[in-house]
């Protein structure tokens, strides 16, 4: 069987789509067989859905407005009754259509002169501070104040730029201190010396990792039983001495 | 003063603002009532026109605007790339044309006219500055109303609303 292929055209809304169904059928638009209509236009959505196309909801009241009408349209008109209102069932969607028909051609007027102004180029405005030239004594302005306002302006700028290599050392020091190697100094000077002063230990440390793997260090000989940490009293001195031979094994 | 000095004025004050700007505006500056200024103003745009100078003087509603002739985008082209305006959608264009017909107009009026929802194409329109809020409707919900601007004009190379082509909605005949 051959495959028909469609090529679907994509409307802006129900209304659009009723248009091109209308003027497809060549019908008058002041007498539309509503009955054809609903159908095309039934078959239609079923067609987008088939296409998995989004079937927006308004699509789908036009759908019910129409079946709408048309069940209208077969009811028997009491034309005797006192309800007098006889109005075609279709006169407001006829009303609708014809509307929106315009604005459609409206658009298409629009569409043709869209553009027009990019050939043209127009002027920013120019910045007038005139309020300022008057107020202001140009003429005073000494050199003393034209150097203060360059150091200002050299101030703002080395506050702006970005701060120097050096000051990033003690937060992101590439150095790498072990604790195991500042166990083995502090060794080394309580061999050297039996007491010492806690704070003596960290002298002359340049980094922060330096000295945090000292303070380590410390805990972990005292931990290890290697050496005694002394306090005669609250808030004194803290001295620092080896326990025993204060060897510190392999590890 | 003379006529050739209210000219010249005006045509140094249109060059320094760039923008567009009032017929009020203009007669304040030069201390002329403002017919005369309009008719001098048109009598400076004839004469652009009949030189074919570079630039031009358009007229936007009651204000003129100083700018160049469109006869010359080429030889500008060479100096500026120009930005590629994107058109404007089908969508985009229907709501504009409802909008520029029944202004000022809420957002349900339109989507009512077009049979669906034009959020999008709306926002597109504010976005470049073709339409902009012209107060709230006195109704319950206080929905916005909107108009077009002085850039839709401009864009369209419309003088004033009233270049739009003439809509007679009382055709539909009744029967």
């Amino acid at each position: 069987m051959e495959k028909l292929l469609f090529k679907l055209e994509v409307f802006e809304g129900p209304l659009d789509l009723l248009m091109h169904l209308i003027q497809k059928n060549k019908v008058n638009i002041y007498d539309i067989p509503i009955s054809e209509i609903t159908e095309q236009y039934m078959e239609y959505l079923a067609l987008m859905e088939e296409m998995d196309l989004d079937v927006s909801s308004e699509f789908l009241v036009m759908a019910a407005n129409l079946l709408y009408i048309k069940s209208r349209m077969l009811l028997p008109k009491h034309s005797d009754s006192e309800d007098t209102d006889d109005e075609d069932p279709r006169q407001e969607l006829v009303d609708r259509l014809l509307e929106y028909q315009k604005y459609k051609e409206i658009s298409q007027f629009l569409s043709e002169r869209e553009g027009r102004s990019q050939y043209i180029f127009f002027k920013e405005p120019e910045l007038l501070d005139i309020e300022g030239w008057e107020q202001e004594n140009l003429v005073n302005l000494s050199i003393d104040e034209l150097i203060k306002a360059f150091y200002r302006i050299v101030m703002k700028n080395r506050r702006k730029a970005p701060p120097s290599k050096k000051s990033f050392k003690d937060i992101v020091g590439v150095e790498k201190v072990s604790v195991q190697s500042k166990a083995k100094e502090i060794i080394a000077i309580l061999k050297n010396r039996s007491k010492v002063l806690f704070l003596e230990l960290f002298k002359n440390m340049h980094s922060r990792a330096e000295v945090v793997a000292a303070f380590l260090a410390v805990l972990e000989l005292i931990k290890l039983n290697r050496i005694i940490v002394e306090q005669r009293q609250y808030s004194k001195e803290i001295y620092v001495s080896l326990k025993g031979n204060g060897e510190v094994d392999g590890d | 003063m003379e006529i050739r000095e209210i000219e010249a004025i005006i045509e140094a004050v249109l060059f320094a603002s760039g923008n567009a700007l009032s017929v009020d505006r203009i007669s304040e500056i030069v201390e002329v009532d403002k017919n005369t200024v309009r008719s001098i103003i048109h009598r400076m745009m004839d004469y652009y026109n009949y030189e074919r100078r570079g630039l031009q003087i358009i007229q936007l509603d009651d204000c003129y605007q100083l700018c160049t002739r469109p006869e010359y985008f080429e030889y500008i082209k060479k100096l500026v790339q120009p930005k590629q305006q994107q058109g404007l959608s089908k969508a985009a264009m229907e709501v504009l044309s409802i909008i520029a017909y029944n202004q000022p107009i809420t957002k349900s009026s339109i989507d009512y006219i077009r049979g669906v929802n034009s959020d999008a194409a709306l926002a597109r329109l504010l976005e470049r500055g073709l339409v902009e809020e012209k107060g709230r409707l006195d109704a319950p919900g206080k929905p916005f109303l909107y108009g077009t601007t002085q850039e839709f004009l401009r864009c369209f190379g419309l003088r004033s609303l009233e270049d739009l082509p003439i809509l007679n909605m009382n055709e539909i005949p009744q029967e």
